[in-house]
């Protein structure tokens, strides 16, 4: 076993107890997440959680995995199920929050960004246009959000992303239509 | 195709998606079209600059905080909730809590609807050996006060009453 054995082994391995598997797996995938979850999310410190909660899952589902889909498509499910109770459950905490009158914890998070430029100003005007892309992808409703980022960032097909989110092919297509239309309109001053 | 359609194709065109024959009746709009192009053209803009947007590397201690969970997830075992199955695990000690408050409620309002109201005795059934099995369904007995049937029968009898 090494760096090039196919995930959907290495979950055969993990079913059977195997932690070097895991660490591989963990490995491979982790960065994917983490940016999944991150443009989904908006939010650094819930992200890293996210992700380290949806490798839980996939140790936990080790042994009931089956072959039948993409590994890639079942981890990008776990990932996308976890987002959604995690949104479901902040509305919940933000409808307290309002009742109890207490302050949003919500911070930016700018700081946390990595950013390669050595000239600060690059570095700022960096910064300033992520957030404007984050403010764009928070604004869409969450299955075109996820739909998109999918297609943009990981290059799933539509097929996948049918998958993923259990809907159709066509249902897909409306949906990134629908979503780059309004990312368009909203990033006109790039 | 027309305008319209073209319009709705150029996402999936964009990533890939449609068949051969499909490609090629685009490409063919594309070139004589300025609006389906200047369309397409803008479309591409908005797909580069979503590619300006900065990525994130995992902390350093990623996998030893996954692995460091698993290890607490595992000290759990069999009392992990989460993993049993979701609300209903977790709403089990509250449902409990409601039965056993229904239940003293339902002993303690027996207990003091039986203090208040005089319940009639039994008909000697061993007098009537015949009637034993109707008398001790105490079917034709008068409703003991205070109770719904008996509230019935009091407006049976004043509606009687009062067409008379």
């Amino acid at each position: 076993m090494d760096k090039q054995t196919p995930s959907e082994e290495l979950m055969a391995r993990i079913a059977e107890g195997d932690d070097y598997a895991f660490q591989i797996l963990v490995n491979r995938h982790q960065a994917s997440v983490l940016n999944m979850i991150y443009r989904f999310m908006g939010d650094r410190s819930k992200s890293e959680d996210l992700a380290q909660e949806t490798f839980l899952q996939v140790w936990r589902a080790a042994k009931s995995y089956q072959h039948k889909s993409k590994f890639t498509t079942w981890l990008y499910r776990i990932c996308v199920n976890l987002c959604l109770n995690e949104i479901k459950s902040a509305r919940r905490k933000k409808w307290l929050q309002f009742f109890q009158n207490a302050p949003d914890s919500k911070h930016p998070e700018n700081e946390t960004l990595i950013d390669e430029s050595p000239n600060p100003e690059d570095r700022l005007l960096a910064r300033e246009r992520h957030q404007q892309i984050t403010n764009a992808l928070q604004a869409l409703p969450e299955n075109q959000r996820i739909a998109l980022i999918l297609k943009r960032y990981d290059s799933l097909s539509y097929e996948e992303i049918s998958r993923v989110l259990g809907c159709s092919i066509p249902t897909v297509e409306s949906l990134l239509v629908r979503a780059k239309r309004t990312l368009q309109k909203k990033l006109e001053k790039f | 195709m027309k305008c319209q359609t073209i319009e709705k194709k150029l996402s999936a065109y964009q990533d890939g998606e449609l068949s051969t024959s499909e490609n090629e009746q685009i490409e063919r709009h594309l070139v004589v079209c300025h609006s389906c192009r200047e369309q397409h053209v803008k479309l591409q803009q908005t797909w580069q600059v979503l590619g300006e947007m900065a990525e994130l590397r995992p902390s350093l201690g990623f996998y030893k905080h996954v692995s460091k969970q698993i290890g607490q997830a595992s000290q759990k075992g069999i009392f992990d909730t989460s993993r049993w199955g979701g609300w209903w695990v977790r709403a089990l000690p509250s449902s409990a809590l409601a039965s056993v408050i229904l239940a003293i409620g339902i002993l303690c309002g027996t207990y003091i609807g039986n203090s208040f109201i005089k319940i009639q005795p039994l008909h000697n059934v061993a007098a009537y050996p015949e009637e034993g099995f109707l008398s001790s369904l105490r079917v034709f007995d008068p409703a003991p006060p205070g109770t719904l049937a008996d509230s019935y029968e009091r407006l049976l009898s004043y509606n009687e009453s009062y067409t008379k």
